[in-house]
This record gives structure tokens, sequence and C-alpha cells, in this order.
């Protein structure tokens, strides 16, 4: 090209640059900022929840680099565990995939094996059938159990405490066999910790 | 990587998860561009193709940006990466494919707006998918919106005649009436897997 | 825009005249995702007022250094940029309302109304105009999702302003109850279809106020794409339109 302007071909180019390098700056900054805090909370509401799962237990420590946390189960990973300080019991973390991807729950144990209870603390589904699976009132029959004899929740009946047969959601079995298989492996890993 | 879980990932995304009725994600064009059959294929068509080159192109940097730990950085990435896309394959297509570019190439300029490519691309990372399942998400999500405009612009043909609508509902309103009542139907495929 | 123009009503232009959700038709994805509850809906309202306002400001101040080739994707940039902060100091913050809203949370990039004022306003006016427009516009907006909030929270769960409102409510706070006392709430209304019905009522209603003075758009076409200056083909699009 002959009359190729150097000055309208760089300055686009330019401009777009600084534009972009300046955005970066500005999030890098805020980033700054607000990380630290984003972590404290996660690690605040982490502690919360342990402590709602497991009534007894003062103070928990993290006994999750001790433990081999290969999945029992290959449905379900467990990511953390949490002993508690004055041996009431212990939370774990477990990761299983659900309908809309990955869920996080968390399941408190006692001392005596028993489930004390199970918390969904992140997931992706999409709000509907399959979150009906996360309300108290579902979670709360795995309370007081203490081991699950299957890992699947459709083909034996599973009972609850009471001896009554666990109900479960008709239509977002993918949840219900998610969170079962969590709360299987977390039983699983407890096992392990003795 | 089965093929069970690969048509799982399609069927779920296309009828389950689909995005304008079950997600309210890519509802503009999904409302705007539904006149008519044409029109509906071809932007289906192009949002499906965008769909899966910009999730081809995102997931890898956001591993890179992973790596750097400067995650932070997603969106404004991902939309200049998105939006430099969509102007590629449009000078791509105008020059090389004049006959496919005279039926899409017009939809292409819209797409770097849509919500739902933006909205693939991140929920993509959120969910965690490795690179194969993202690539097909975004395939399902695609052909889910084709659908979805297929059948609305199939639905509206059948209200062209808008006399016998009440005045007030003419227009806009008669057409998320029928967005409702497709969206209404699509619920019934909820909890279709078990 | 003409001199004259007073300040007052480029404010309150995006209110009522110029209602982005309403009269313009964009901004629909967010809309409707969104308005499950008053509360989320106030606060999708105020994230994407903050964004608009901001990347209204900085592109009026901007926009005369901007080559017009790449004024889009410079546009894009600024406004990613401010999503991102928002949504860093939103996770920081105000954790329950960044859950809450989600995905939609950086979808506000590609929200037409924040694109399509930079490309219609903010990149022709100056500095105090566009904060101006930023404001009418992103008050426009988040007083619509709370009508359509309060329409869905109302018939779908029975109550009205319920939640824990950014972690200011007091923890005994369940909202007011309107409906819960007489009928169970219709979940649906806080689904997707209950979005998509309570949007078409809302427009009905407004097609309604103004069947004389109309000059609402009837239609999906292009004056409402944030896209329409740079629209390689424009015919295509109008002839859609008038299809």
């Amino acid at each position: 090209m002959k009359d190729f302007d150097k000055k309208e071909f760089f300055r686009p180019v330019i401009v777009l640059s600084c534009i972009c390098f300046v955005a970066t700056l500005a999030l890098a900054l805020t980033n700054f900022v607000s990380s630290p805090v984003i972590a404290a909370n996660t690690e605040k509401a982490a502690v919360a929840t342990r402590k709602a799962l497991l009534a007894d237990a003062d103070d928990f420590t993290s006994v999750t680099d001790t433990m081999d946390l290969t999945s029992e189960t290959g449905k379900a990973t467990v990511t953390d565990v949490y002993t508690a300080n004055n041996g009431a019991g212990a939370v774990f973390t477990v990761e299983t995939g659900s309908f809309g991807g990955t869920l996080t729950m968390m399941v408190g144990i006692d001392k005596d094996g028993e489930i004390t209870g199970v918390e969904v603390t992140d997931h992706e589904d999409t709000p509907g059938v399959g979150t009906k699976n996360f309300v108290a009132d579902y979670l709360g029959q795995y309370t007081g159990l203490t081991a699950l004899n299957t890992q699947n929740v459709k083909k034996e009946n599973v009972q609850t405490q009471s001896g009554a047969p666990f109900a479960f959601i008709s239509g977002a079995s993918v949840t219900g066999t998610a969170l079962h298989a969590g709360v299987y492996e977390a039983l699983a890993k407890y096992a392990m910790l003795h | 990587m089965s093929f069970t879980k690969i048509l799982i990932i399609i069927i779920s995304m296309v009828l389950v998860n689909n995005y304008p009725l079950a997600q309210f994600l890519g509802i503009c064009p999904f409302l705007g561009v539904s006149k008519d059959i044409e029109s509906s294929k071809g932007m289906g068509i192009a949002v499906t193709f965008v769909m899966v080159l910009a999730t081809a192109v995102t997931w890898p940097i956001q591993q890179l940006l992973n790596k750097f730990g400067i995650g932070y950085l997603q969106t404004l990435v991902f939309i200049l990466v998105i939006a430099a896309l969509v102007q590629l394959v449009e000078m791509f297509m105008k020059k090389s494919m004049p006959a496919l570019y005279s039926s899409l190439g017009i939809f292409l300029p819209l797409i770097t707006t849509n919500c739902a490519v933006l909205g693939v691309c991140i929920s993509n990372i959120d969910d965690g998918l490795n690179y194969i399942e993202s690539l097909v998400q975004a395939f399902g999500a695609g052909i889910g919106f084709l659908f979805a405009m297929l059948i609305m612009a199939g639905v509206r043909s059948k209200i062209e005649d808008q006399s016998r609508i009440p005045e007030s509902f003419r227009g806009v309103p008669i057409v998320l009436v029928t967005a409702a009542i497709l969206s209404l139907s699509f619920m019934g495929f909820n909890g279709m897997f078990s | 825009m003409e001199n004259q123009k007073s300040k007052l009503s480029i404010l309150t232009n995006g209110l009522i005249k110029e209602n982005p959700v309403l009269v313009l038709v964009i901004g629909t994805c967010p809309t409707l995702a969104t308005s499950t509850s008053v509360e989320t809906a106030v606060g999708m309202g105020l994230a994407a007022t903050a964004v608009l306002i901001c990347s209204n400001i900085v592109i009026s101040a901007v926009h005369h250094f901007i080559p017009d080739n790449v004024r889009i994707p410079c546009y894009i940039t600024v406004i990613a940029a401010f999503v991102t902060i928002v949504q860093m100091l939103l996770q920081a913050f105000v954790p329950s309302l960044y859950s809450a809203l989600g995905l939609f949370l950086p979808l506000i990039v590609v929200n037409c109304i924040i694109l399509g004022r930079a490309e219609m306003f903010a990149g022709k006016n100056g500095v105090v105009d566009s904060a101006l427009d930023g404001i009418g516009m992103g008050l426009g907006f988040t007083l619509t999702l709370m009508v359509m909030g309060t329409i869905r929270e109302i018939l779908g769960t029975g109550t009205w302003l319920a939640g824990s409102w950014f972690g200011l409510a007091p923890a005994s706070w369940k909202g007011i109850p309107i409906l819960s006392n007489f009928i169970p709430g219709m979940s649906i209304m806080t689904l997707v279809p209950g979005g998509f019905f309570a949007f078409a009522i809302v427009m009905a209603a407004v097609h309604y106020l103004t069947r004389d003075k109309s000059k609402i758009k009837n239609d999906f076409g292009c004056a409402g794409c944030a896209m329409e200056d740079s629209c390689t083909d424009k015919s295509a699009c109008a002839e859609k339109g008038a299809a």
C-alpha cells in the first residue's frame, strides 16, 4: 500500500492496548483489596457450617493432609476433613457430581459414627425439583444413621433412624443419588479415621 | 468420556436446561429473531457455531489465566475474545463462503452481545467441566437454542393474525405469553434422567 | 442532543419515556432471571446501575481519544472492567447477593442497556450528562425489576420484600404477608414460566396505559439493538423487523 498511514494503523492499537492495560490494573487493585476478604468470608462460613453440623465440637483441626482421600465409590471425593479437638467427631467436605455440575456438601459424624447432619454448601443445579433435595427435611433423614447399606438410592430400601423408609424425591434421582454417594463416601472415610 | 455421558449432556442441554426456556439465557434473540422459520434457523446455527468456537478458545485461556493466578480477568478476556472471534468469523465467511455469509452473516454482529454465548463459556468453567465436556455442553446449548427458536417461530406463525388478540396484548406481550406456555411445557422434562 | 435539553429531562428520560426494559425492550435476560424476589431484583438493578454510571462517565470522558474503528471493543473493555470490579466487591462484602445473582452478575457485561447507552449517549455527550443518563436509565431498569419482582414474589411466595436484604434486615424479618395468610404461594411464578408471564402482564399494562400517546415499541426490531450502529446489514434487520 502506497499511502499506508502509520498513524491510522497504530493509533487504534495503542488506544485499545492502553485501555486494556488500565482496566487490568484497576482489576488487579480491586482483587488485591477484595481477595483477602473473600477468603476470610469463605473460611468463616465453613467454620460456621462445621459448628452447626457438629454442635458438640469446640474447635476443629484439619486432618486432610494425613489421610488417603482416594474415592471409595468413584462417584464422590472427600476434599476436606476436620476433626473436633475435643473428640466429638469429624466433619467431611465432599464433592460429588450432580445434575448441573459439581455439588459440594458437608457431612458431620460424631464419635459414635452417627451422622449429625448433612448440608449442601454449593451446587450448580437449576432451582426446581432437584433442589428440593437440599432442604433440611430431606437431608435430616440422614441424621442418626451410622451406615448406608447401599451406595445406590434406588436399589434397596434405605431406612432412616426411626425405621421409616427413606423418602426419596421422585423425579430428582440424579441429585438424590449424588447426595447419597457423598454421604456414603464420608462414612467410608470416617471408618478410616480410627 | 463415554458416549452415554456425551448423550446425557446434549439431551439435558437441549430439553432440561434449555437456555432460553429454562435458564433465561439468550432471550433477546429468542424473542427478537424468532419471527420466521428461516431467520430462526440462521440465528440458531450461527449461535451454535460461535458457542462451540468460543468454548474451544476460552477454555484453554481460562487454564492459562488460572496458571498465572489472574482468574479474575475472566469476564474481560472472554468478552473480548468472543468479540474478536465473531469479527474474524464474519470476515472469513464474507471472503471465502459468500453463500453461507448471505444466510448466516447478518446474525453474526448480534451474537457478541448475546448473553448465551458468554454464559456458556463461563458456566463451562464454573461447572468444572473438562475440555471435551465443555465442547459438548456448548454444542448442546446451541442446539437447544436452535430447537427453541424453531418451535417459537412455528408457534408465532400461528399468531400472525393479531385481530383476535386483546389490543393491549398485541405485539410483545403475546409473544411473552407464548414463551411462558412453551417454557411451562419444557418444565415437563425436569428430572427425566433417573 | 440539543443544548437546551435540561439536565432533569435527561435524568427522567430513562425512568419512563425511554425506560430501557419496557419501552426499548432490551436487557430482557436479567429482567426475567433475577426478578424472582424484590430483594434479588433490587440487587441486580443496583449492580447494573453502578456499572452503567461508571462506564457512562469513563466512556464520555475518553471518547474523544478513541478511534472510531475500535470504538466497540474499547467500550466493552471498560464495561467488562467495571462489571468485574462490582463482581469482586460484591463477593467480598455482600456474598449473599453474589451467590443469588450467580451467572447473571458477569453477564451484566452483555446487558444491551449498558453497551447501548455507551453507544447512543455516552459516546456523544459530556461527562455530567452521561452520568445523569446512567442514573436515570439505571433507576428505570431497577424500578422495572422491582415491579416484576413484586408481582412474582407476592404471587409466588405470598410475601413481599422478604429476604435478608444483604444482611441488613433483622434475622426475624420474614417479609410482609400479602397472600400467604389466605392461599399458598404459586411457586410457578418464581420459576421460568412465571417470569415470562409476569413480563407479559407488565408489558400489556404498559401498552394499555400508553394506548393513546403511544410511542411504545410494538415489536422487537433494530432500534433496541445495541449493535445498531455497527450493524453491517441494516436492511436485513429492518426487513426482519418489518416482516
